[in-house]
Formats: structure tokens, sequence, C-alpha cells
């Protein structure tokens, strides 16, 4: 803010300093589970957790707020344009160096309550900012989980979350659409670092699914990953009758198959003039 | 690396992660002199020093609300024993350190491993976040008179040369030299009060006693060093002042001027 600025003449420390390249090397491998609300982000990544080199806990969400993409790039862009160049500038530090070294610190968090397991953290609202979560946690991967529109809005509906999308049909199918279609997005302009994981190939063939999944991992396969998907269902919307319940392990066997048979003509045609291009795109029928 | 002390509630091992620096950060208003100071500590083969970041306060600094950033966001993400931050038992100087180790290793990326010194004066608003963020960091408080410093402020642009700007250039004094206070009275063995007209005049003292505080060597440099880069600022440009304008600077700033012993020795 001064405008003193020293004097160029003098001290060795004030030139410049050629840019540090973007180093994976040495950078937390953790993983991000990301997909639309009530997609089974949960069950999935308690299951990788199974996994004797993977440790997860609750969604941390606050990365939403710490790195809100507009909110990093609005201080690095603040602190790069100012007119005498400003620090970043002078130091060659750009965007993605500067999310990097915001996301370090992140890292040591996760990994000082991972004691030296791969962290996963399964935050649906993350899918909204995979893009910088890249930068910022350059030897992350991400799994991207897609289940069928109309199994989330049903689920979102029977949450009862405290969300926009929990009482409103047409917000839950707009919700599932922003979601899904950012998800398979990021996968594709990150095929090296991400992968889609179908909920259906999950929970119908999960020995096959997670075989996949911890190959892309770059781990071994568990059957413990597989035992707690057959076993257990977390978080889920059915079976609950008292506030609480949604966070209850539920049987698999009792969950409902197509629960939006049940929807009116109505809600399925709002369904289909909503989500109906991104089901066909994502290939569901 | 070393250990950082990752948890003080949660009563578990600590972790063997990386060790924070330990930076130091010139605090007080804008136009005190501070960059000057910062590039004569770099004298000294321990400290190593770039341009102003003006990087700090746009993380921690107030949000739209007025709320520093860093703790509303801790707040919010830590308000239900569920979330992640409760569960896993962190709290917020600990949440402030971690946000601060990965911003201390790109400062350090530059700086060679040496100290890093930022003289970003909009720190001082956020000087206690930062010794969270930054829990080896050293602080200096570089107090400077408020009428070399208001005088400064409009040469420099910083505020326009009105009636407006002039206020607003002693409610800023103000409020840079209280808040730098404020932090000294909270952090006492981490903050230096250092005048800028003692740096001046006793210089070889005063370094003595900065460099005896950091730790640091090679305190004959770092004086000779500030004494060249500071002569553009030793103008007593505030001899030029109307009386009107004297006037109305005594109505905004006697009571810190007092406070902190500068006379009001002109009339």
């Amino acid at each position: 803010m001064t405008n003193e600025e020293p004097s160029a003449a003098s001290l060795p420390s004030e030139q410049a300093t050629p840019a540090a390249p973007l180093q994976a090397e040495g950078r937390s491998k953790g993983v991000f589970v990301i997909g639309c609300p009530r997609s089974g982000t949960s069950v999935l990544s308690w299951s990788l957790a199974a996994h004797p080199n993977f440790w997860t806990s609750a969604e941390s969400d606050y990365l939403l707020d710490l790195f809100g993409s507009v909110d990093l790039h609005a201080a690095f862009k603040r602190a790069a344009s100012r007119p005498d160049g400003g620090w970043l500038t002078k130091n060659n530090v750009g965007y993605r160096e500067f999310a990097s070294a915001m996301g370090r610190g992140v890292e040591y968090l996760y990994e000082s309550r991972s004691k030296g397991k791969r962290w996963v953290d399964s935050t649906p609202g993350y899918t909204l900012m995979a893009e910088t979560l890249s930068m910022t946690c350059p030897a992350s991967q991400f799994l991207h989980i897609v289940r069928d529109g109309r199994a989330v809005v049903c689920s979102m509906l029977k949450s009862g979350f405290n969300t926009d999308w929990s009482d409103d049909f047409k917000k839950a199918c707009h919700a599932w659409v922003r979601y899904a279609s950012l998800g398979q997005r990021f996968v594709a302009a990150h095929p090296g670092r991400a992968m889609e994981v179908r909920y259906g190939d999950m929970t119908a063939r999960p020995e096959e699914t997670f075989k996949k999944v911890f190959s892309f991992l770059g781990d071994e396969y568990t059957p413990k990953a597989v035992d707690l998907i057959m076993t257990k269902r977390i978080n889920s919307s059915y079976g609950n009758e008292k506030e609480g319940d949604i966070r209850k392990e539920k049987d698999p066997a009792a969950a409902p198959k197509r629960p939006w048979e049940e929807w009116s003509t109505q809600q399925t045609a709002r369904f289909n003039k909503i989500a109906g291009p991104t089901m066909l795109d994502l290939g569901f029928s | 690396m070393v250990k950082l002390k990752t948890e003080q509630a949660w009563g578990q091992q600590d972790v063997v992660l990386a060790e924070p620096s330990s930076p130091v950060f010139i605090l007080g208003a804008p136009c005190s002199d501070a960059a000057s100071l910062a590039t004569s500590l770099t004298a000294s083969k321990d400290f190593w020093t770039s341009t102003e970041s003006h990087l700090l306060y746009s993380l921690a600094g107030p949000d739209e609300d007025g709320e520093a950033k860093l703790h509303s966001m801790f707040q919010k993400a830590s308000a239900n024993e569920s979330f992640w931050l409760s569960k896993n038992r962190v709290v917020f100087p600990e949440f402030a350190s971690f946000i601060g180790l990965g911003i201390d290793q790109m400062f350090l990326s530059r700086s060679n491993k040496k100290r890093w010194v930022e003289a970003s004066s909009e720190n001082t608003l956020i000087a206690p976040d930062l010794s969270y963020m930054f829990p080896k960091a050293l602080f200096i408080h570089l107090l400077r008179d408020g009428r070399d410093v208001v005088a400064l402020m409009l040469k420099h642009g910083m505020q326009e040369d009105s009636e407006e700007g002039f206020i607003a250039a002693c409610k800023m004094w103000n409020i840079y030299v209280q808040r730098s206070l404020e932090f000294q009275e909270m952090f006492p063995d981490r903050a230096l009060e250092v005048r800028h007209e003692q740096l001046l005049h006793s210089t070889e003292t005063q370094v003595l006693w900065i460099m005896n505080f950091l730790k640091g060597s090679g305190p004959a440099a770092v004086g000779g060093h500030f004494v060249s880069q500071s002569h553009a600022f030793q103008e007593r440009l505030w001899e030029d002042w109307d009386s009107a304008r004297r006037e109305r600077f005594i109505d905004l700033c006697a009571g810190r001027m007092t406070e902190v012993g500068y006379a009001l020795d002109w009339y």
C-alpha cells in the first residue's frame, strides 16, 4: 500500500526469481470423490477407506469457502495486477503455483489426520470447483460418481436436508444436471487424474468396479471395499423415520428399486424436459 | 523436517509434516518506511525480501460482511459436530497454521530458504491471524510520527490532497497505530515497537536491538543500508501545513500522538 518502493539499486534478493514449475512430486495423493449430492459419494469414499491404505472422514465442505474459485482467483488477480507489478509478478508466481501453494497447507491438514494413509474427501460441492482443486492439490485424483438422475432426484426429495433442492422437484432436477454435467466435463478434461464411476456398476458389479477403481488409483484391490458396498448404505434416504436416521447405516436390500415410477405424469415430463438431454448424454435411457 | 504442532485439544501425537519458518512482518501505517526497513534487513545474510506482497490481506482480511475471512469460514465449517473440522478436532490456531504453511513454502521457494520479510502495511490489520498462520513469525511495529505519515500519504497520492483526503489519511494513521498497539499487547513476546525517528538518529543502537529481537546477524550492514534508503523520507513536509490543517490534525490525531509519546510542539 505504501509508495515507499525501495530503490532497485542494491540487494540481490530484490531480483526476480525464476518461476518454479508446478510440482506434483512430493505432494499429497489424496482422492476427491465428486458427484451430485445423493449419488453415493459417501458410500464410495467409505468403501475406499475399507482399504488399509486409505482414510476418510466427514465431508469437509470448507474448501468451497476457502478456495471458492472466484475468491482464490480474485485474491491472486488483486495481488498480481498492482501497478508496481506486485510480489507475485516480480517473483514469477503464476496462478497455478499460487493455487498449489494454498493447497499445500490443506494437504498437510488432511495428512495430519490420515496418519500416512491416502485421504479421501467426498464433499459433493467440490464437483463445482474440481478444476480449482486440480490446481490446489496437484497430485490428487478424482472419482466422479454418476447415478441415474431419476434416482438422485427421488433421494434428494426424501433427504430432509436443508437445501433448496430437497423440497423442490424442479430445483432437484436442475441440480442433478449441473453436477453431473460439470463432473462429466471435468473427467473428460483430466483423463489421467479423473475417472467416472457408475453407481449402478458399483452396486451391481462391485468387484469388477472396485478392481478398476483401485487400479486407477494405483493401489491393490481389496475385497473389503466390496464387502462394505454389499452390506451397508450410508446417508441413504430410505427407511428414515425420525431426524438423524439418514446418518444410520442401512441394509441395501431394503432400498426401493425404481422409486421414480411413482412420479406423476407431470413430474416425469418435467424431469425429461430438464434432465433428458443430460440423461441421454450420460447413456441413461 | 521437524514436528509441527498439529493439535492442542485432541491430545494425539504430533504429526511430522513440515517446519514452519520464521518470517518477519513489518507492521505500521502506510508510508511509515516499512519497505526501507525490510530491504535493509536483507543486508544481513539471514533475510530476504521482495516487493510488498499485498496478498495475505486478500486471503485473511474482511469479507463482504466485514468479518475476518479465515475466522468466519472456520466458524461456518465447524458449526456442527458432524463437520470435518469438528469431527477431526481442528481448532482455529491449528487450522490457520496449516493454511499458512503452504504460503510459507511459496515464500521460501523464492527466498532461497532465508527468512522472508513482508512489509505490506495492511498486514497490520490482520496481524493476530497472521500470528496463527505463521506460528514462528516475529513482528516489528514501525511507528512513525503521524504528521510525517499523513504528509507522505498525500504526497504519494495514497490519499487525495484535499480536506477529505487529509481526514482519511489521519484516520488511517490512527487505526493502523491502534491495531499495531493492540497486537503488541496481545503478543508481547512476538512484537517489537521501533520508532522511525530513533531508527534514523540512533541507527546503530536501534538496529542492534532489532537484530537481537529477530536473532539475526550482521546488524552493521543493516544499519548502513537503512540510512542510505531512508533519505527521501526524512522530509518534514507537514511544516508547510497551514493553521487550519494543523488544527484538523490535532482534532483527529492528538489523542493517539500523545498516547504513543509524540509531542505536538509545532505551535
